[in-house]
């Protein structure tokens, strides 16, 4: 079980926001770029012939004699695209892995979408698009959501950049999306996540790293094995490297922090350890993802 | 500075072998991470697979070479030269020889070993002991080991010099005994270096420092005197001079001689300058003098840097009538040579008859020609081809043809005479007795030996006077007339050409007539000192100035008196050249001009290589010391501490 019902009754009373308003495929909960009949007055144009009469705002009529059409906004559900980067070295991190703990947060994401009538898709990917889950709205899909997520085990190098231009080429509509990964990718991630951008999503970067990648515990010379490429790299540990490994990693995520804030996107670093119901109350509100 | 074991520089190659760890991989654990990109910039290497790498340049591995070059250095014990290092038990060993006295350095060489043994002595820490030796021709702790300055410094005051050798050996054997087992143990001989290599010495730990004192080598000097009575008939005598130049430079003066205080003769003599051979030397001969006894002394009026050597003495006693018993069957040539000299009366005797020619009166010298008798008077003897109980051999045998391999060109009895080519045709094999000196050896036996025994002296010769053409040389009469000079010779109241030539510092036999009790001696510089007397001959050891000594006693109402010269006589301590170095068992002690100490620099060293490991592990645990966050975090507190 991913979630546990008490974090389930908290995430009830969260809803998935976004910076803009996007055209959704139905009615919903969310702003629209349409105008509509929602209650919130959106503007005023002039009366053109096959208007809805009911829609004339005799007030101003009075006031100017000319017809003027009271504009509401429209309200639909919002697509929300869950990214779970499922690749080997996502499989490290203890005692929750790092895919784990992406998985947790998918689940959270997703079932706080399906409670608001927002269309929730995930993809799980290494270096393609392994498995995908296609965008389905309502309360009952979220057990089929969690499900989806749970069988997902670490493989494969990922290979960021193709498939997040996959996922924009493929999107029928723009949303929120939610890439969720260590973001540890020597081939980069801005090409990527542009390219998100560029779609029209509105991106939302959680990046997952255990506790010992942030602060390493070990020492000596060691033989360092990357899971994923095989590369081995011969290392000193000592205090220094320590810290220069610690800046390093701080650089990183720093870079990538500016990189979001750059494109409008949301950043979010997330250490394995933190429990679910604090990224999700606190956190992903902190950045605007949830309200 | 100086390295006490530069051997350990051998160590220098685990200098290679840390950088050889450097280039070497190391086996490391290897350890599956979930990716190496973020340790790239901290990655030391990126070649996996290479037995080897390049060496590059890091502080730790500088401070790794720079801790142990240092840690090599203080094996090889580097030392500096200090007054004094503390913690240390010395000896200060003067030399009090006659070439100390010299005054090439002012105000004189033995002043400024007082003065440098002073300086010693002032360095001193707490707790520091030291010891005072005199060195000359005897040895004397003129201070025991203390801590006391006082007692040192009384000690140093006190020290005086002798004209006389430097034994600088037994000097060095007693302050090493002295120093045994004691706590940095340190020798400093504070001498002209006028010394000659030391044998048969091991020092273990004690260290020894050599301090030269005395620069020049201004000097002229009497090397040698000899007074010799002419032999046959003209028994008058003669003086021979050696004077000595030890300078660089061509030297005249005017050689004076004087008997009995009154000047003789003065003659001009030109010494030429020293040369790599030796010092210049210029012999004179004052010949056929009328005087018969007396003081002779010879001087000359050199403004040189050691005053002792520029005279000499000779103390000529009257010539003695002597009464020789002969025992023989006959012998022509025996009885002429006896009868050469005029002081000698010849009572010739067979066997038959010596019971007769003993009981008329006493002897100064018998001489058996090939008869031995156990009634032979109680006196001196010279023996030819017998073994009496008084002879310093015992026969073995006959030994046929010996031929001369060697004999004493300077004893008494055979100088002044060839005894290379002397033929025997056979003569007594026979075996010294440990008091007999053999003065003519043959190849395989003694053929005459000289000796003393219970007052007594013998010359004995192994040979018959018809088995060898001795007779028939000019050898023969002078053998004679010397053997019957040194038979009845008294020590000490003669001068040198009776075969007792008196160096300062030698102990003098003084032969006393029985009856005295005590006796007189007054030394040159008129200071007297009583001697009791208990048996004759009374050994003086206090002759250690140059000059003349008189001796004198009362036996009832009669007087009675001994005059004996003492001079220096001697090249070694006429060079005042100063020793660049002193030779101890091969190995060269080079001069100091001060007395330094040896402080060891190794804890000091360590101390640093310490401190470089600390650094070391502070670094490798820390982190760099000049790191830019390091500096920023400096250029911060700095700033603040300006505001």
């Amino acid at each position: 079980m991913l979630l546990s019902p008490p974090l389930l009754k908290k995430l009830d009373a969260l809803s998935l926001q976004a910076k803009r308003a996007f055209t959704g495929a139905s009615k919903g909960e969310k702003r629209s770029t349409k105008r509509g009949s929602s209650v919130e007055f959106a503007d005023f144009r002039s009366y053109n012939m096959g208007d809805d009469i009911r829609r004339i705002d005799w007030n101003a009529y009075g006031r100017f004699e000319k017809f003027y059409l009271k504009m509401f906004l429209e309200e639909e559900d919002l697509d929300i695209t869950l990214l779970i980067d499922a690749s080997l070295s996502m499989q490290f991190g203890a005692p929750v892995s790092k895919l784990l703990a992406a998985q947790q947060m998918a689940a959270a994401i997703g079932y706080v979408g399906l409670t608001n009538f927002d269309r929730v898709g995930a993809a799980v990917f290494d270096s393609g698009i392994r498995a995908w889950f296609p965008p389905t709205r309502g309360r009952g899909a979220a057990g089929q959501l969690f499900n989806f997520l749970e069988k997902q085990e670490p493989g494969g190098n990922a290979d960021f950049t193709a498939v997040m231009k996959r996922v924009a080429a493929q999107a029928r509509r723009s949303g929120i999306a939610v890439v969720i990964s260590d973001f540890l990718l020597p081939e980069g991630y801005e090409t990527g996540l542009k390219t998100l951008a560029a779609r029209g999503f509105e991106v939302t970067a959680i990046q997952i790293l255990d506790r010992r990648e942030l602060e390493p515990d070990i020492v000596g010379d060691l033989k360092l094995v990357d899971v994923e490429t095989g590369v081995a790299r011969e290392v000193s540990v000592s205090d220094t490297l320590l810290k220069t490994y610690k800046r390093t990693v701080d650089n990183y995520c720093a870079n990538l922090r500016a990189f979001c804030l750059r494109y409008n996107m949301n950043y979010l670093l997330v250490a394995n350890d933190t429990p679910i119901d604090l990224t999700m109350l606190r956190l992903l509100r902190s950045v605007g993802l949830t309200k | 500075m100086s390295l006490i074991a530069p051997l350990n520089f051998l160590f220098a190659g685990l200098l290679g072998v840390v950088l050889l760890l450097y280039v070497l991989r190391l086996k490391r654990k290897e350890r599956v991470i979930s990716s190496t990109f973020l340790w790239h910039s901290a990655l030391r290497d990126l070649q996996a697979n290479a037995p080897w790498q390049r060496l590059r340049s890091s502080l730790l591995m500088w401070l790794q070479l720079a801790f142990l070059a240092l840690a090599i250095f203080a094996l090889v014990r580097p030392s500096i030269k200090v007054l004094a290092a503390g913690g240390q038990t010395i000896a200060i060993i003067m030399d009090a020889s006659g070439s100390m006295v010299a005054t090439d350095v002012q105000p004189s060489r033995f002043e400024q070993a007082r003065s440098e043994a002073g300086r010693l002595i002032n360095a001193l820490s707490t707790g520091d002991q030291a010891t005072v030796i005199s060195s000359a021709a005897q040895t004397r702790v003129l201070a025991p080991l203390t801590a006391d300055k006082n007692i040192l410094k009384k000690a140093i005051t006190s020290a005086r010099t002798q004209d006389t050798g430097c034994n600088l050996r037994e000097a060095i054997v007693l302050a090493s005994s002295l120093l045994r087992g004691k706590q940095n143990p340190q020798i400093y001989v504070l001498s002209d270096g006028a010394v000659a290599p030391i044998n048969d010495l091991s020092l273990g730990k004690v260290g020894l420092q050599f301090v030269r004192i005395g620069k020049g080598n201004e000097n002229l000097a009497i090397t040698a005197m000899d007074v010799r009575r002419g032999y046959g008939a003209n028994t008058n005598p003669q003086i021979f001079v050696t004077a000595s130049n030890f300078s660089s430079h061509e030297k005249s003066v005017n050689l004076e001689l004087s008997h009995d205080n009154d000047l003789v003769e003065v003659r001009p003599m030109t010494i030429p300058a020293a040369s790599e051979k030796g010092p210049g030397q210029q012999a004179q001969l004052f010949g056929d003098l009328t005087f018969q006894q007396g003081l002779f002394s010879v001087r000359f009026d050199a403004d040189d840097d050691l005053k002792t050597d520029n005279a000499a003495y000779a103390v000529l006693s009257a010539p003695q009538n002597l009464k020789v018993l002969l025992l023989t069957n006959g012998n022509t040539f025996l009885e002429n040579a006896l009868n050469l000299d005029p002081h000698v009366q010849v009572f010739r005797t067979t066997p038959g008859d010596l019971a007769a020619a003993k009981a008329k009166g006493s002897y100064d010298v018998v001489v058996c020609d090939g008869i031995n008798s156990p009634n032979l008077p109680d006196t001196n003897q010279l023996v030819f081809n017998t073994v009496t109980d008084l002879s310093p051999v015992t026969k073995v045998g006959v030994a046929s043809a010996p031929s001369v391999a060697d004999y004493d060109k300077k004893h008494p009895v055979t100088r002044s005479a060839p005894w290379n080519d002397v033929r025997f045709t056979q003569a007594i094999a026979a075996q010294l007795k440990p008091w007999g000196q053999a003065i003519v050896e043959g190849e395989k036996t003694p053929l005459i030996v000289a000796g003393e025994q219970k007052g007594r002296r013998v010359v004995w010769c192994g040979f018959d006077l018809f088995d060898t053409d001795l007779p028939m040389r000019v050898a023969f009469p002078i053998f004679v007339t010397n053997a019957l000079r040194w038979l009845t010779a008294q020590r000490g109241a003669t001068g040198p050409a009776e075969g007792s030539a008196l160096r300062a510092g030698e102990m003098v036999p003084l032969m006393v007539p029985p009856g005295i009790q005590e006796i007189t001696v007054t030394a040159p510089d008129k200071t007297s000192r009583s001697i009791p007397v208990s048996a004759s001959p009374v050994a003086y050891d206090g002759a250690d100035r140059v000059g003349v000594y008189t001796a004198t006693g009362r036996v009832g109402k009669t007087d009675w008196k001994q005059v004996f010269a003492v001079n220096l006589l001697s090249k070694s301590e006429s060079n005042l050249q100063p020793g660049v170095a002193l030779k101890v068992e091969n190995t060269n002690i080079t001069a100091e001009t001060h007395a330094r100490a040896n402080r060891e620099l190794w804890g000091y060293i360590t101390l640093a290589a310490l401190a470089l490991l600390g650094l070391e592990w502070w670094v490798y645990h820390r982190g760099s010391l000049w790191s830019p966050d390091s500096l920023v975090t400096v250029f911060r507190k700095l700033r603040v501490r300006s505001t």
